[in-house]
C-alpha cells in the first residue's frame, strides 16, 4: 500500500513542480512605467528631470569649468604639490589644443546632450500623457525653449551636430549646421514665448520664463555673424530691450548680491539654476567651485571647508587689465595677505623653507611656472562666489549652496550696448544709465563715451569667470590671440570644438570638425 | 561505480543474513593491501548473504558455511574470493587494482560516471591532488592543477580576498566570467562557506558538451565541490589544527628615510623644507607578523542505514594589517538515511557558517607608501587632529591615525540547508526518482566608525556607518533517473526539471556630528547631521527566477563506442518579455581504442580513448531589470519655490535583451601506460560566444544614456591543455607522483557590430591620472587585452622621457599613431605537482607559472619618478636609474613589461604515525610553505595579475604586500 501513496505523492509533486514557467520579475526598489504616470501631477513633475539636468553646468568638468580654462580670465597651471598636470590636460586646455580624446570635452558635450535627450523624453512624456491639465501648454513651451538653449550652446560649441528632437526615432541621428540649427532655435523660441510666464515670480525662479527666451535671442542674434548668418544687431537689441523694459529685473545694489551663499533674492537673476548643499548629492551635479582653485589649508583654515584640490587661479594677464580702483577685482580673486576665519593673519609652509612664512600671494608670477609648478605664493584663487563657512562642504560633500545665474541682468545691459554700437547707433538713455550703474557699483567713474574695445573690457570684468568668456572673445576676436601661457596663437580651426571621440565612435553619421581629422 | 556496486551487495548480503542457516563458523583474519597498508572497513561478503567490515586493525569476523566462497572488497584493489573453512587469522591480501584511476567516479552534474566512460573533457581531482597548507578558500587548492584553469588572487596577503577564477579565456565581456560552482548540490554557491579541508573531490567541467547540461549558467564551464559525506562503520574522530605565519614576499618599497633625505638633497633642494628630520617607517608602523589558527573536528560514523558526518571548524586568521582579522566558524552536519525497505533514500546538509572580520584598509597602506619617512608619527602639541602629526595637502593621510582611529567590523552569516530524496523504484532495475531541495541565506552587516580624529574626517566630528544585507536562495530540482546494462550495451539516463529563486535586499545609513566617540556605530541617530539633513540612507531589494528542463542519455557498448547527448530548455527572468527562454543542446562522443580486439598486442599502452564533443551554453550572470523601463529618483530640483524629487528612467531599457550564446568544440585524447602508471590528457577546444553582452555605447539623443545593455557581437577563443602524469619511482619505501598541466588559449574579438549598432571601436582601461591613458583597445579581429602605447625610446638630457614620432611642440605622439604593443594573455600557463613518499614522510612541491604576456606596471607609472618628491615618497627603484626626471608621466612601453613568471607555490612535508594507541590511531604532523618565490623580469610586485574583464593586465594598485606563508599542523585519528 505504501508504494501507492509513494506513486500519489510523487506525481503530485511532480505536477507541483513542473506547474512553475512564471518567469516574470517583480520591481520593489523602482516605480515601473505603468505605474508612474499616474496623476497629473506625477506628469508635471516629470518635466524636473529636464531641468535636473541643468545642474552640471557649474560642476566639476563642465562647460563653466572648460569655458573658464579656455577663456583668458582663469587657468590651470601645475600646483605647488606637483599636482594637475594630469597628462597634460590643463595645458592643452590653455594652448586651445583640444585634443579629441579630452575628457573635459567629454563631459561638456554629455552634458549638453544628456540635457536634450532628457528634455526630448519630457517631451514625449507630455504630448502622450493622456492628462489634460491646466499648464501642460507652458510646462511643453518650457522644456522646448530649455531644448533650443542646449541646442545654441551644442552649436555655439561644436557648429555640426547630430540633430534629433523624437525619442521614438532610435536611428543613428544626423548632424544639423549653425545655419539650420540657428532657424531652428530662433523658431522653437518664438513659436513658445507667449506660453511662458512672464516675469520671474518666485515659482518660476530656474525655470525658463519670457526674460530668458529674449536673452537666449539676444545671445542668438549677436552672434549671428560669428554662425555664417547675417548681422542682426537690430533683432538682438530688440530682444535685450524686452527684457530691460518688462521691468522685472533690476541691478542689484552690490556686485556681490549676485554670489554670495543666499544670492537667490538678487533681482539679476534672469536664468538661474538653483544649487543646494542639502538637495545636491552627486558630484556629477554639484557646483564645486572652491574644490577646483581653493588649497587644503585656506579650506580649512579659512572657510572651515574639509578638503581643496588647489588648482585653478586667475590668469596673471586677465587680473592686469582691471582699472584702479574696480572692486570687481578682488570680489572675483582671492590674493595678497590670506586671513584665517578669525581674521588673523595666516603663514604657510613652503618648499625649501624651515619655517612657515607669511601667507601673501602674487596674483601675478612667471608662466614658465604653468609647466614647472607654482609656489605656495603664486596664483590667486578664484572667489567669486562667496564660499560657505558653515562647515557643510567637506572632502566628499562638495555641492555649494550659491545659484549660478547663466543669464543675468548686467549681461543683458551690456548685450544691449553692443547690439546698439555694432548696429552703428549711439547707446540710448537706457544703456548709458545702465553702464553707468554697472560701473559705480564697482565703484568706477561713469564713461560717457563707449566704444566696442571699452565694452569689451568692461563686459570681461562684469561677467568674469560666468561661462561665456570664450563666446565673447569669440564675437570681439581677441579669442586667437596669444597671451600669459599660451605662446600660439590659435588656428582657425580651433574657435570649434572637437566632437569627442568617443561621440564620433558611437554615432557613425558625425563628421570631425576640420583640423581636428 | 564500485561504490555503488559495493552498496548493493552490503544490502542484498542484508536480506540474505536473515536466511542464513545455522551451521555457520566463524572465519577470522586480517585484509591487507598488497602494498602493505592496512585496509580499515574493507567489506567481506558471503554467497549465503552474511557480511562483515574490518576494522581499524584489518580484523574481521565473520560467519559462513564450510567452502563457501566470501568476496573480500574495498575501493581501490581488485577483489579477493577464498573459500571458508572455519579459518583462525587468515591473511588476506587484496592486490592494488590495476585500473583504479579508470574506474574513479567522476561528477558530471546530475549524476556520476567513471573516469573511462566519460565523454566530455572533465577534470576530477581527489583530495591527494590539492595542495597541503592553509587555505582561506577550496580555489586555493585549485592553483595550478587543471590544464586551461587559472586561480588569481589580486589582493595578497588579505585574508578576506577573494578568488579569480577563469577557465579557457574570456569568453564574455561584462556578464560574470566565473565558472558555476555547485557545492553539494546546490548551484551558485559560495567556497568561502566551506572549509577547504572538508573537500572531498573537486570536478571541472571545462568544455560546452560537458558544461551545456547546466545551460544558462555553463559558458564559464562548472567547478563541481563534493564535501567528505557520511559513512557507516565506527564512530571516526579526526582533529585537525595548524597554526601559520606569515611574512612579506613582495610590495612596493618606498625610499627609506635616509635615502629620501639624499634624494632630496641631491636632486631636489628647493624642497629640503620637507625634509622634520624623524626616521619613520610607515609600513612597519601599520604592519605585524601575522599568525593565524585553523582548527577542525570531524566526526563520522553510523548504521548502513543510518549514519552522519559532522564538522565543526574554528578559524581566526591576522592579515599583515594591524586590526586586520577575521575569524570564521562552520558547523555542517550530512546525514544519511535509508527507509521504507530499500525505496528511499534521504541525504540532509545542514551547514551554518559565521565569519567576523575586520576589513583591510587599503588606503592606509597607500597612504603608508606615499607617506614622507622623515615626517614623524605623533605631534602632542597638534591636539586638534588627535595628537598626530598631519600636513594639510590633498589626499595626504596619517596611515597610523587611520588605523587608529577607524572601527570596523563586518559579520556575515550563511545557513545552508539541503534535503536529497531518492525514490529508489525497486520493481524496475536502475530507475529512480531524485528529489532535491535547497535553501541558503546570508545575512551581511557592516558597521564602521570614524572618530573626530580620522585623517579625511576631521571637522566631521564622527562619522558612523551601518549596511546590511540578506539574501537568500531557492532551489527545487526533480530529476528522474535509469541507468542499466543489456549485455554489453550501457544505457544511462535523466529526465529533469530545476527552478531557483533568488531575492536579495539591503540597506544602509550614515550619520556625522557626534558629541561623543563613545557610541561608535551604536546610537547612530546621536549624530546632528541627522537633524541638519545630512545623513543619508538608502535600501533596495532585488529579485531573479531561474526554470530549466533538461535531458540526457549516455549510452555506451561494451565500454568501447561512448555517446552522451543532452538537451536542455532554460528560462531567466532577466531577459527581454519575448527571450526569455533558450535551447541549449550538446552531443559527445568517445571511442576506447584499446579496448578493439586489434589493439589489445600494444600490452604497454593500457588506455587510450578519442574524444569528440560539441555543445552550446548560455550567461545569464547579471543584474536583474535590465529589460524594463523603470523610473528611479534622479537628484532634487527646485520647482515652485522648494526642492522635490525628479524622476528618470533607470537605464535604457532593452527589451530584446537575449541570451549570450557560447557553441565550443571539443576533441580530446585520454592515454595510459604501462597499468596507469604513466599517461596524459590532451584537448583542443574552439569556441565562440556570439551575441555578445555588452555595455554598447549609443548615441544620447535618442537614447537617454550613453550605454545600453545589448547582444552585439562575437569572440572566439581557442587553446590546446596538456596534462601528463606519471608515477616515474614505485618502490616500498620511495614513491614519486608528478602531473604537469600545459595550457594555451588564443582570443580573438570576431566583431563588435550588428546592423543596428555599426560603430565599432573601442577604449579600455583608462589608467586615471597622471598617467590619464586609455591603454587598450577592442578592435574586431584583435585579442582582448591588447595594450597599444607610444614606443618609449629612453630619455633626453633633460630627464625626460622621449617617444617614437612625437611632436616636436608637445613631445607626445597622437593616440592615433600609437603602436601595438601585445595582449595581456600570457601564450602558455603551466602547473607542475610533485609529491614523494619516503618511509613515512609525504613530500609535495608544486611550481606554477606562465609564459609570455604583457603587463602594466602601475606602481612604476605613478611612483618611479621625482615628480611629486617632497610632497610624496616614491620608489626605491627609481634609484637604480636617476636618469629619468620628467615632470610628466608619459603614457609609454616604458611601463609595459613582460609578464613571464615561474612560482614555487608549495612545499609541503608531512610524517605519518601508526599508534597501536586504543584511542588515538593515527597521527600525522605537517609544515607547510606557500608562496616561496616568484622568478620574474617583472619589476612590479607580482606578475600574476587580474586577467578576466575587458581591461586584463594591468596590476592594481591595492598596496597589500604578497605575503608567504609557514604552516605547521598535526592531524590526530581517533
Amino acid at each position: 500500500m505504501k508504494n501507492i501513496y509513494l506513486y500519489i505523492l510523487s506525481a503530485l509533486a511532480f505536477g507541483m513542480a513542473v506547474s512553475c514557467t512564471n518567469l516574470d520579475e517583480e520591481v520593489y526598489s523602482y516605480i515601473s512605467q505603468d505605474n508612474f504616470f499616474t496623476s497629473e501631477e506625477q506628469v508635471a513633475i516629470y518635466a524636473g528631470r529636464a531641468y535636473t539636468s541643468l545642474q552640471n553646468w557649474g560642476s566639476e568638468q563642465s562647460w563653466l569649468t572648460m569655458d573658464m580654462l579656455l577663456g583668458d580670465e582663469a587657468c590651470a597651471p601645475i600646483n605647488p604639490e606637483g599636482a594637475w598636470n594630469d597628462n597634460g590636460r590643463y595645458k592643452e586646455l590653455q594652448e586651445h589644443r583640444i585634443p579629441t580624446a579630452s575628457k573635459l570635452n567629454l563631459m561638456t558635450w554629455d552634458f549638453i546632450f544628456d540635457g536634450i535627450a532628457a528634455c526630448n523624453d519630457v517631451i514625449y512624456s507630455l504630448e502622450n500623457s493622456k492628462f489634460e491639465f491646466d499648464g501642460r501648454a507652458r510646462v511643453l513651451s518650457e522644456i522646448r525653449v530649455l531644448r533650443a538653449f542646449f541646442y545654441y550652446i551644442a552649436a555655439d560649441g561644436y557648429d555640426n551636430v547630430p540633430f534629433c528632437i523624437d525619442k521614438l526615432d532610435t536611428s543613428y541621428p544626423k548632424p544639423k549646421d549653425r545655419s539650420f540649427l540657428f532657424g531652428w532655435i530662433e523658431q522653437e523660441v518664438l513659436e513658445n514665448i507667449e506660453n511662458l510666464a512672464d516675469s520671474r515670480e518666485t515659482n518660476y525662479y530656474g525655470r525658463m520664463t519670457k526674460g530668458v527666451a529674449n536673452t537666449l535671442l539676444a545671445k542668438l542674434y549677436i552672434n549671428a555673424p560669428v554662425w555664417g548668418q547675417p548681422a542682426q544687431y537690430d533683432k538682438a537689441a530688440a530682444a535685450a530691450k524686452a527684457v530691460i523694459e518688462s521691468g522685472t529685473y533690476a541691478l542689484a545694489e552690490n556686485y556681490k548680491d549676485n554670489f554670495i551663499v543666499h544670492n537667490e533674492t538678487s533681482p539679476e537673476a534672469i536664468f538661474a539654476i538653483p544649487y543646494s548643499t542639502q538637495y545636491i548629492e552627486s558630484s556629477d551635479n554639484a557646483f564645486c567651485l572652491f574644490a577646483l582653485t581653493l588649497s587644503a589649508s585656506i579650506a580649512k583654515k579659512k572657510y572651515s571647508i574639509g578638503d581643496g584640490w588647489y588648482g585653478y587661479v586667475g590668469q596673471p594677464d586677465f587680473i592686469q587689465t582691471y582699472e584702479e580702483g574696480d572692486t570687481r577685482l578682488t570680489d572675483t580673486y582671492l590674493f595678497g595677505q590670506m586671513y584665517d576665519k578669525e581674521g588673523r593673519e595666516m603663514t604657510v609652509s613652503i618648499k625649501g623653507a624651515k619655517d612657515p612664512v607669511p601667507y601673501i600671494i602674487d596674483p601675478i608670477f612667471p608662466e614658465e611656472d604653468f609647466v614647472n609648478g607654482r609656489t605656495e605664493l603664486e596664483g590667486a584663487f578664484l572667489h567669486k562666489w562667496e564660499y560657505q563657512t558653515d562647515g557643510l562642504l567637506t572632502s566628499y560633500k562638495i555641492s555649494m549652496e550659491n545659484d549660478i545665474f547663466v543669464f543675468r541682468y548686467a549681461d543683458v545691459i551690456l548685450l544691449y550696448a553692443e547690439a546698439l554700437l555694432r548696429d552703428g547707433k549711439s547707446l540710448d538713455g537706457v544703456a548709458l544709465d545702465g553702464l553707468k550703474k554697472i560701473r559705480e557699483r564697482a565703484g568706477l567713474e561713469e564713461i560717457t563715451s563707449w566704444d566696442l574695445d571699452k565694452l569689451y573690457l568692461e563686459r570681461g570684468h562684469e561677467m568674469a569667470l560666468e561661462g561665456w568668456r570664450r563666446q565673447d572673445m569669440i564675437r570681439f576676436g581677441t579669442y586667437q590671440n596669444t597671451w600669459w601661457a599660451k605662446a600660439n596663437r590659435t588656428p582657425d580651426y580651433a574657435l570649434l570644438l572637437p566632437i569627442p571621440s568617443e561621440i564620433l565612435n558611437a554615432n557613425p553619421n558625425l563628421v570631425q570638425n576640420e583640423g581636428y581629422k | 561505480m564500485q561504490n555503488i556496486r559495493k552498496f548493493i551487495l552490503v544490502l542484498v548480503a542484508c536480506a540474505a543474513a536473515l536466511a542464513a542457516n545455522a551451521q555457520t563458523k566463524t572465519v577470522t583474519g586480517k585484509v591487507s593491501g598488497s602494498d602493505g597498508e592496512i585496509l580499515t572497513g574493507a567489506t567481506l561478503v558471503t554467497a549465503s548473504g552474511s557480511y562483515a567490515l574490518t576494522d581499524i586493525d584489518g580484523s574481521f569476523s565473520i560467519g559462513a558455511k564450510d567452502g563457501e566462497a566470501v568476496v573480500v572488497s574495498y575501493l581501490g584493489y581488485d577483489d579477493y574470493t577464498f573459500n571458508a573453512a572455519g579459518q583462525q587469522n587468515l591473511a588476506v591480501v587484496l592486490p592494488l587494482s590495476a585500473n583504479t584511476v579508470l574506474d574513479e567516479a567522476v561528477a558530471i552534474g546530475y549524476g556520476k560516471t567513471t573516469k573511462k566512460e566519460v565523454t566530455g573533457s572533465v577534470v576530477s581531482l581527489k583530495a591527494d591532488d590539492f595542495d597541503k597548507g592553509s587555505f582561506t578558500s577550496p580555489a586555493g587548492m585549485l592553483q595550478g592543477k587543471v590544464a586551461g584553469l587559472t586561480v588569481t588572487n589580486p589582493d595578497g596577503g588579505d585574508p578576506n580576498a577573494s578568488f579569480e577564477i577563469m577557465l579557457r579565456g574570456t569568453n564574455t565581456l561584462v556578464a560574470g566570467q566565473g565558472p558555476l560552482i555547485i557545492i553539494d548540490g546546490v548551484a551558485g554557491a559560495d567556497m568561502r562557506t566551506i572549509n577547504f579541508q572538508e573537500v572531498e573531490s573537486i570536478d571541472v567541467l571545462k568544455d560546452g558538451s560537458a558544461a551545456a547540461i547546466y545551460g544558462t549558467r555553463g559558458t564559464n564551464g562548472v567547478i563541481i565541490i563534493t564535501t567528505k559525506r557520511a559513512k557507516s562503520g565506527t564512530t571516526s574522530v579526526e582533529y585537525d589544527g595548524q597554526v601559520s605565519v606569515q611574512t612579506v614576499a613582495a610590495r612596493a618599497t618606498p625610499l627609506n628615510a635616509q635615502q629620501y633625505t639624499d634624494v632630496i638633497n641631491e636632486f631636489r633642494p628647493t624642497a629640503s623644507g620637507s625634509l622634520y628630520g624623524a626616521d619613520t617607517d610607515w609600513f612597519e608602523a601599520i604592519t605585524r607578523t601575522p599568525v593565524s589558527h585553523k582548527h577542525s573536528l570531524a566526526i563520522a560514523g553510523g548504521s548502513e542505514k543510518f549514519s552522519h558526518r559532522t564538522v565543526l571548524n574554528v578559524e581566526q586568521n591576522q592579515g599583515l594589517q594591524k586590526g586586520n582579522d577575521s575569524e570564521k566558524y562552520l558547523l555542517k552536519t550530512n546525514l544519511h538515511q535509508e527507509a521504507v525497505q530499500g525505496w528511499l533514500t534521504l541525504d540532509y546538509n545542514l551547514a551554518y557558517t559565521k565569519r567576523k572580520y575586520t576589513p583591510a584598509n587599503y588606503s592606509a597602506f597607500r597612504q603608508a607608501f606615499l607617506r614622507n619617512p622623515t615626517e614623524p608619527i605623533y605631534d602632542e602639541t597638534n591636539t586638534d587632529a588627535g595628537g598626530y602629526f598631519t600636513i594639510d595637502a590633498m589626499d595626504y593621510y596619517n596611515p597610523v591615525a587611520m588605523l587608529n582611529e577607524k572601527e570596523a567590523y563586518n559579520d556575515v552569516d550563511n545557513f545552508q540547508g539541503s534535503i536529497r530524496a531518492t525514490l529508489n523504484i525497486l520493481p524496475i532495475k536502475g530507475l529512480k526518482w531524485d528529489n532535491f531541495i535547497s535553501y541558503g541565506n546570508e545575512r551581511y552587516e557592516s558597521r564602521e566608525y570614524l572618530t573626530k580624529y580620522y585623517p579625511s574626517a576631521l571637522g566631521q566630528k564622527g562619522v558612523a556607518y551601518i549596511s546590511n544585507s540578506y539574501s537568500s536562495d531557492v532551489q527545487y530540482e526533480s530529476t528522474l533517473q535509469y541507468s542499466n546494462t543489456f549485455g554489453k550495451h550501457s544505457v544511462q539516463g535523466i529526465l529533469g526539471y530545476t527552478f531557483q529563486e533568488t531575492n536579495s535586499r539591503s540597506a544602509s545609513m550614515e550619520n556625522y556630528g557626534f558629541d561623543f566617540d563613545q557610541f561608535k556605530t551604536d546610537n547612530i541617530g546621536a549624530g546632528a547631521a541627522l537633524q541638519e539633513g545630512l545623513a543619508s540612507m538608502s535600501s533596495y531589494r532585488s529579485m531573479s527566477r531561474y526554470i530549466a528542463f533538461f535531458g540526457r542519455v549516455m549510452y555506451n557498448y561494451d565500454e568501447k563506442y561512448l555517446a552522451s547527448v543532452s538537451l536542455r530548455r532554460d528560462g531567466s527572468s532577466k531577459f527581454g518579455a519575448a527571450n526569455k527562454w533558450g535551447w541549449f543542446p550538446a552531443v559527445s562522443l568517445g571511442w576506447r581504442i584499446n579496448k578493439e580486439s586489434w589493439f589489445e598486442d600494444a600490452a604497454n599502452l593500457s588506455d587510450l580513448k578519442l574524444r569528440a564533443g560539441f555543445g552550446v551554453t548560455g550567461n545569464q550572470d547579471f543584474s536583474s531589470y535590465k529589460s524594463l523601463l523603470l523610473m528611479d529618483p534622479f537628484s532634487y530640483y527646485y520647482y515652485d519655490g522648494k526642492w522635490v524629487t525628479s524622476y528618470a528612467p533607470a537605464s535604457n531599457p532593452n527589451p530584446n535583451l537575449a541570451w549570450e550564446r557560447k557553441n565550443e568544440f571539443n576533441v580530446g585524447v585520454d592515454f595510459a601506460f604501462f597499468g596507469n602508471r604513466f599517461g596524459g590528457t590532451l584537448d583542443y577546444y574552439y569556441r565562440l560566444t556570439t551575441n555578445l553582452l555588452y555595455n554598447y555605447t549609443v548615441p544620447v539623443p535618442p537614447y537617454d544614456y550613453s550605454k545600453m545593455f545589448t547582444n552585439v557581437g562575437s569572440i572566439c577563443n581557442q587553446g590546446i591543455e596538456l596534462t601528463l602524469f606519471g608515477v616515474p619511482v614505485q618502490k616500498e619505501n620511495f614513491e614519486w607522483n608528478t602531473t604537469l598541466t600545459l595550457a594555451n588559449n588564443t582570443n580573438k574579438l570576431i566583431s563588435f557590430t550588428n546592423e543596428e549598432f555599426t560603430a565599432g571601436e573601442y577604449k579600455v582601461g583608462y589608467m586615471s591620472t597622471p598617467i590619464g591613458a586609455y591603454s587598450q583597445r577592442l578592435i574586431e579581429g584583435q585579442s582582448l587585452g591588447t595594450f597599444y602605447a607610444p614606443i618609449w625610446t629612453g630619455v633626453n638630457k633633460k630627464g625626460e622621457d622621449t617617444l617614437e614620432g612625437a611632436s616636436q611642440l608637445t613631445g607626445k605622439v597622437k593616440e592615433e599613431d600609437w603602436k601595438k604593443v601585445g595582449s595581456a594573455y600570457p601564450i602558455l600557463t603551466f602547473g607542475w605537482s610533485n609529491s614523494f613518499k619516503i618511509w613515512k614522510f609525504g613530500v609535495s612541491a608544486t611550481f606554477r607559472g606562465q609564459a609570455g604576456g604583457k603587463i602594466f606596471n602601475t606602481y612604476r607609472a605613478l611612483y618611479e619618478n621625482t615628480s611629486n618628491l617632497g610632497q610624496t615618497n616614491i620608489l626605491a627603484s627609481w634609484l637604480n636609474d636617476t636618469s629619468f626626471k620628467g615632470k610628466e608621466v608619459k603614457y609609454s612601453t616604458k611601463y609595459i613589461e613582460d609578464a613571464s613568471f615561474l612560482k614555487l607555490d608549495n612545499i609541503s612535508v608531512s610524517y605519518d604515525l601508526k599508534l597501536k594507541n586504543e584511542y588515538l590511531k593515527k597521527v600525522r604532523l605537517y609544515l607547510t610553505a606557500q608562496n616561496i618565490f616568484c622568478l620574474t623580469g617583472y619589476t612590479g610586485v607580482d606578475p600574476e595579475v587580474s586577467l578576466s574583464g575587458i581591461a586584463p593586465g594591468i596590476e592594481g594598485t591595492s598596496y597589500y604586500p604578497r605575503t608567504r606563508t609557514f604552516t605547521f599542523g598535526a592531524t590526530l585519528t581517533f
